[in-house]
């Protein structure tokens, strides 16, 4: 694994395990905030080893990696799976809203923290075959 | 509520369906409009902007009446349990486009908002079902994709089909960008495009030398004025240099409140800036007349002072009196109505948002008789715009817009009918 991508995937750990922490403290809205800025970490390490390009976790890049995961050519026999995975990470970014942080719930703040977890699981098998 | 067959299964196994407000059965329809009201506050509350709850029964009465016209987003993995997830609010407008040296006007329609309810979806992720995924394009892009095509093929309420889509963004805003990029929009940018606000006309304005301008209202199919949509149009140079501008009646889904949209657009031949501005203000001013001749800017269109009040039916005569004279105190307290000069002046005409777009001399015009960049809560907004006839494929079904000669067509501002 290239110590781009081991970093960025620390990074995204790092900031899973503080979202897990702020929302069991109550601050669901920063929980929020982390745990969506880990998807684009994870995304940015994914992107790293699979095309080799090192871009800054950004919105655009998960996009990018949205995009890339599921070309048909690249992961075929979990396809389904990252299908219905990259989805449901990509739809709790489409309706997260910082302006709307602190109406934040513990079940909202674990939703988002629990599915990109679930991901970076699936890109941690991915980047370390590759 | 929704017909199984209104829904077309994407890949991925989700369900989705654009409904239009009218073909929801009344029963419904108070469920559709509680649907609203949460999609217009979030989205107000996303903008950093307030929401008037008052003014929202402007709104709700703007829908019945087919001034506004809503589609709402339906989505479902099991079409036995399917969820109002959001919805796009829009208006019958006119489309302006250069066509050559020349500039044509056809159908168009003014979005006012899309909104998706992310407690909606959550609970869609929740009940997402193994082996499912929602679309790849993402549920925002996909429901847009749905309106236009809605639009684009069944056509408005009136039965005519838009060409072209006006809307404003908020250029930090990289989710819409993104999504109206995919989609195909001209998204305006810098100083060769602008969404300006002019609360009323200026002292600047008025004291241009006024050209010439000529007021031509649109035909509906029935044959009749559309009274909330008209255009205005010059022409210098023996006709090769063009400046004109569409009008529409809109309404501000926050506030409730009448809101003048116009879009401006050249044929790229034109005078020099001093006139250009004349141009501009001549036009500006007749579009002033117009507004107040069709009585756009009336009180009715403002949202109520206060809520009636609410007396308990099976309340004695203790609680009733309470009631009464609680409206009462909110009487008292409430800011004065505004003054209604319409009897003898015409009414004050609704402040107006003005979309430029790709027109830099006219919007440093624009800027210079004092209109300035429209903001929406602390954020500056852009005006954009998309070929709707091109994206969806369907330039067979758009025709030229009827356009009805010089003559205003408006009600009397003598009518004793208020």
């Amino acid at each position: 694994m290239k110590p781009e991508t081991r970093n960025l995937l620390a990074a995204s750990s790092t900031m899973l395990d503080g979202a897990n922490r702020l929302n069991a403290a109550g601050q669901h809205g920063a929980a929020m905030k982390l745990a969506y800025e880990a998807s684009e970490f994870m995304a940015a390490a994914y992107l790293s080893s699979a095309v080799g390009e090192n871009l800054p976790p950004s919105d655009a890049t998960y996009e990018r990696f949205a995009k890339t995961i599921r070309e048909p050519s690249r992961h075929p026999e979990l396809a389904t799976e990252i299908r219905g995975l990259v989805g449901d990470v990509s739809a709790l970014r489409e309706i997260y809203e910082p302006a709307l942080l602190d109406e934040t719930t513990d079940r909202d703040a674990q939703q988002m923290i629990d599915h990109v977890a679930k991901l970076e699981e699936l890109v941690r098998v991915f980047v370390k075959n590759s | 509520m929704i017909p199984a067959k209104q829904f077309k299964q994407q890949f991925g196994g989700l369900y989705t369906a654009v409904i239009p407000y009218e073909q929801a059965d009344p029963l419904h329809r108070s469920s559709l409009g509680g649907v609203l009201r949460d999609a217009i506050k979030h989205e107000a509350k996303v903008h950093g902007a307030a929401f008037d709850h008052a003014g929202f029964r402007n709104v709700m009465k703007a829908m019945a009446t087919g001034d506004v016209e809503v589609l709402f987003f339906a989505a479902a993995w099991d079409l036995c349990e399917p969820k109002i997830i959001g919805a796009t609010i829009n208006f019958p407008s006119v489309s302006l486009e250069r066509k050559g040296d020349d500039i044509v006007a056809k159908r168009g329609i003014y979005s006012e908002d899309v909104c998706i309810l992310p407690p909606m979806v959550r609970d869609l992720i929740v009940e997402r079902p193994v082996g499912g995924g929602f679309p790849e394009a993402g549920i925002g892009t996909h429901f847009i994709q749905a309106s236009m095509q809605h639009f684009s093929t069944k056509g408005m309420r009136g039965g005519e089909f838009p060409a072209g889509q006006t809307f404003e963004f908020a250029p930090h805003n990289s989710k819409i960008v993104r999504i109206q990029e995919q989609l195909g929009a001209k998204l305006g940018k810098d100083q060769d495009s602008s969404l300006l606000r002019l609360p009323a006309l200026t002292d600047t304005i008025r004291d241009k030398w006024t050209m010439p301008v000529e007021v031509v209202g649109a035909q509906l199919p029935d044959g009749s004025s559309d009274p909330n949509n008209f255009i205005i149009r010059w022409a210098g140079a023996g006709g090769k240099q063009k400046i004109e501008a569409a009008f529409t009646k809109g309404i501000s889904t926050f506030k409730g409140t009448t809101v003048t949209q116009g879009q401006f657009i050249s044929n790229g031949h034109l005078p020099d800036s001093p006139m250009v501005e004349s141009v501009l203000a001549s036009i500006l001013k007749a579009a002033d007349d117009e507004i107040r001749m069709r009585r756009w800017g009336h009180l009715k269109n403002q949202p109520p002072g206060k809520f009636s009040p609410s007396i308990p039916l099976q309340g004695n005569k203790r609680q009733a009196f309470s009631a009464l004279m609680q409206a009462q105190n909110d009487e008292l307290f409430a800011p004065p109505p505004a003054k209604d000069n319409s009897l003898l002046f015409g009414v004050k005409p609704p402040p107006m948002h003005i979309h430029a777009l790709n027109e830099p001399e006219l919007v440093a015009g624009l800027r210079s008789l004092g209109a300035e960049t429209r903001m929406l809560g602390p954020n500056a907004m852009q005006t954009a715009s998309l070929d709707l006839a091109k994206a969806t494929a369907t330039e067979a079904a758009v025709r030229p817009l009827k356009l009805i000669g010089s003559e205003p067509v408006h009600t009397p501002i003598f009518s004793l009918v208020a």
